[in-house]
């Protein structure tokens, strides 16, 4: 009985091992999904559902977002947000015909939205519509430029309009770093009656940075980003302010690996196939082992049997 | 039955009949389990939030739990592996309580990740979305490979002992009788039989030395390959194997003293059992005091700012008293009192008068190690001052209180060889939590990105008794089934110590 619940183990364990190695594998997918697989689906979630990163291969998605801004956005990514430019003329791995197939895929997920959609292109993304219940919800725009304040600090400067342009005031806008590891925070600020939000930064860094202000959105207005490239100064200038909240800014970007080998979710085949075979030596190995066992117990009954004929003799 | 020793009796007389004793303690170590059941079924209710874990600071001594189980599982597996192939003879009464106490230690030290979990019910995720190039995955892969090898390990040179309780303990039980009967497999001690369990046997020994490697080192890449500081490094392998072989001899030392003494196994643990061992914890001492050298000032040497952020929580900081307790109390002592007695002639009977000195000298060093130790500015300093002479001073008070001690103590371990091996175990086995907890936790609080949007004091860690409750439960289960296994089978290897030759007995079948 033991070794039979070691043998069932040791299946039940194989099969684990290769049902993850089956994963890997694709099967007669068009090219595109097996791209999206590759690239896409670690952050936009299975066939584009969802993650990390916005949900995609939805009809509501697609159907706002005619091709070639997909294509555009997938070429060069949102940095504010976390995407990667993917196509090769800006340093990603893919070809434009992958992206194109990447794209035709994701719309073949939704074959009802049409591939050309007129859009206003707004500069600030809406992103989720908070409390659907509320029946006026204005859209929101929000736009983020560099000044210059005191003692040559620069002040991240925020407006946040409303659908019809007026400003919005009392809003809490949060300004951020993005980085790729996620965003740092570098404090916020509320909108005055122009809707302005302003947050000096004593301290700009040798290098660029990415910053983004963001609003959350409220009861009558919907959530709304902006992001803007803070340009590099010669002259860094020492903090002297109360609101001043810099670390973060003139920390250096941590290192990823370019290509996103981490990123992706199926492993490289050779040390895949490696690691699979060593493990699946160790347990033949115990099934040889159980299989001693199994004869041990065999030997026992062949020889009870033998003195029970000597007994009866 | 002519065959049955005494000195056998002693073995069957833990399964034959259970003292009140023995009750009372499962009673006792029931009630934490049951109470720290009462915690879990809280953590589960209320969430994560009900620990002391949170977004930074996400790994506490949950993972501090499931590390030292890991390590200590290594006593059973691989000592009793290497003694095996290496064909070392004293080996044979302590290989299967060092199995058991591999079993038994993987049982509770798994299952620490799942506790550790704010969504238990998401764990076959790991399997139906796992990636093959994480270390989670590996870890999960060569945890369970290594569980039912060590099970497999534990249950074959058992067979012939199982068969031994199936023609002798003819008054146990009827359940008990069914699992003597099923597990002893037919066991009549021919020939093929023999062959084929030597076989198995040498096959698992040989197997089940990698396969441990490996999970030790698995369990240190979870920790390795993430770019953090304190746990990039790439001697987190070797470092943990070690730390592993070396926590695993010492609670194997204290499993079998307390057996030794409940069971009054004296005849067959003897005083070169422990000496033997004490010495092989010696060895472990010394390399991992290396390693634990060489890791450090390799990254205190760099200076980066993400490690220098760790080195002075540790050297300095919020860890240091954890810090300083585990090197000092957990390495340095324990390798002082196993190495000491053994370099240092007994003292003479003449130099008696001199022995009188030896309480006023304890005294003597007891107050210097008050007086360093809470002289103002331990642990309170930002800086690690080298240049200033106080930390000197402070050290050389430090070490002369230590060989004051010791210098006391000398007679006393002497003529107490077992207990001051054992002690030192105890001591190495605190000592080895306190340093998983110090691997885990100080770098949590440096994450590469700062903390940030979150309350302050998430920024810091502090068990709360929902862990600790479970803590208690785990070591009481861990506890509670090695009993129940003690009085279920013989806990030292009939067949293996009843003769000197390495030869497996025949069975009761044969016997008549």
């Amino acid at each position: 009985m033991a070794n039979r619940i070691v043998q069932l183990v040791g299946i039940a364990a194989l099969a684990l091992v290769l049902t993850m190695f089956a994963q890997t594998a694709w099967a007669d997918d068009p090219p595109g999904a097996k791209l999206f697989q590759t690239y896409c689906a670690s952050c936009h979630g299975e066939a584009g559902k969802g993650g990390f990163g916005p949900a995609i291969g939805t009809e509501k998605f697609l159907g706002g977002h005619d091709d070639a801004s997909m294509i555009k956005t997938t070429s060069e990514g949102v940095a504010a947000k976390g995407m990667p430019a993917w196509s090769k003329a800006n340093g990603g791995s893919l070809s434009d015909d992958q992206i194109a197939e990447i794209i035709a895929y994701l719309r073949s997920l939704s074959p009802g939205s049409s591939s050309t959609v007129a859009t206003s292109a707004p500069t600030a993304v809406p992103t989720s519509a908070t409390a659907p219940t509320v029946a006026v919800i204005v859209q929101s725009r929000l736009t983020l430029a560099q000044a210059t304040g005191k003692n040559g600090a620069v002040v991240l400067k925020a407006t946040l309009t409303g659908e019809d342009g007026k400003p919005i005031e009392g809003a809490a806008i949060s300004f951020s770093r993005a980085t790729s590891f996620g965003n740092l925070d570098l404090g916020s600020a509320k909108t005055d009656s122009q809707g302005l939000a302003a947050l000096t930064v004593a301290e700009v860094p040798s290098a660029a940075r990415q910053v983004v202000a963001a609003f959350k959105g409220d009861k009558s207005s919907a959530a709304s980003k902006s992001a803007l490239r803070l340009e590099p100064s010669d002259q860094a200038v020492a903090a002297n302010g109360a609101e001043v909240n810099n670390a973060q800014l003139s920390m250096d970007e941590p290192l990823l690996s370019p290509d996103g080998s981490l990123i992706t979710p199926n492993p490289p085949l050779v040390p895949a196939t490696l690691f699979v075979m060593v493990v699946l030596g160790v347990w033949s190995i115990y099934a040889l082992v159980v299989y001693q066992l199994f004869r041990v117990r065999k030997a026992g009954v062949v020889e009870n049997k033998v003195n029970t004929l000597t007994f009866r003799q | 039955m002519q065959r049955q020793s005494a000195r056998e009796d002693i073995l069957f007389q833990p399964l034959r009949s259970n003292s009140i004793g023995f009750y009372l303690f499962c009673a006792f170590l029931l009630a934490i389990i049951g109470w720290a059941a009462y915690a879990y079924y809280i953590q589960l209710r209320d969430g994560l939030v009900v620990t002391g874990l949170r977004n930074y600071i996400f790994w506490g001594i949950y993972m501090t739990n499931f590390v030292f189980f890991i390590g200590i599982s290594h006593a059973g597996t691989l000592i009793s592996a290497i003694l095996r192939v290496t064909g070392a003879e004293w080996r044979r009464p302590i290989t299967r309580m060092a199995e058991a106490i591999t079993l038994f230690a993987l049982t509770i030290g798994a299952p620490m990740i799942i506790i550790d979990m704010g969504h238990p019910e998401r764990l076959p995720n790991l399997l139906l979305y796992g990636r093959l190039q994480s270390p989670i995955l590996w870890d999960l892969i060569s945890v369970t490979t290594y569980i039912v090898g060590s099970l497999m390990y534990l249950y074959l040179p058992m067979v012939p002992d199982l068969a031994e309780c199936r023609d002798r303990l003819t008054d146990a039980p009827n359940w008990k009788r069914f699992v003597y009967r099923v597990l002893s497999l037919g066991w009549r001690g021919n020939e093929e039989q023999k062959r084929r369990l030597e076989r198995g046997v040498s096959i698992m020994a040989i197997t089940i030395i990698p396969v441990a490697v490996s999970v030790h080192t698995v369990v240190s890449w979870i920790f390795g390959m993430t770019l953090r500081p304190g746990w990039h490094s790439t001697i987190f392998g070797p470092y943990f194997v070690v730390g592993a072989i070396f926590s695993g001899i010492a609670a194997l030392l204290v499993a079998m003293a307390i057996f030794r003494r409940v069971y009054h196994l004296e005849s067959y643990l003897q005083e070169k059992h422990f000496r033997y061992l004490g010495l092989l914890l010696l060895v472990m001492d010394v390399i991992y005091i290396y390693f634990t050298l060489s890791e450090y000032l390799t990254m205190a040497y760099g200076n980066e700012a993400a490690d220098q952020g760790v080195m002075q929580m540790l050297f300095v900081g919020d860890f240091a008293p954890i810090f300083w307790t585990m090197i000092l109390g957990g390495f340095v002592l324990p390798g002082l009192m196993l190495a000491l007695p053994n370099l240092v002639k007994n003292p003479s009977p003449s130099s008696a008068p001199l022995l009188n000195l030896r309480p006023l000298a304890a005294a003597i060093a007891l107050v210097v190690i008050a007086l360093v130790t809470t002289a103002p500015g331990v642990g309170a300093s930002a800086d690690i001052q080298m240049a200033t002479v106080t930390p000197v001073l402070r050290l050389i008070g430090i070490i002369a209180a230590i060989g004051g001690v010791f210098w006391v103590m000398l007679p006393f371990m002497q003529a107490h060889p077992i207990g001051t091996v054992v002690t030192a175990s105890v001591l190495v086995n605190i000592g080895m939590w306190l340093k998983r907890y110090i691997i885990i936790v100080p770098t949590l609080y440096n994450p590469l990105i700062p903390i940030q949007n979150v309350p302050t004091e998430w920024a810091h860690y502090t068990p709360t008794w929902v862990e600790w409750s479970i803590t208690a439960g785990a070591f009481a289960s861990f506890i509670l089934l090695y009993a129940l296994f003690s009085k279920m089978f013989p806990i030292v290897s009939i067949w293996e110590t009843s003769e000197q030759k390495p030869e497996l007995p025949a069975g009761g079948g044969t016997r008549g």
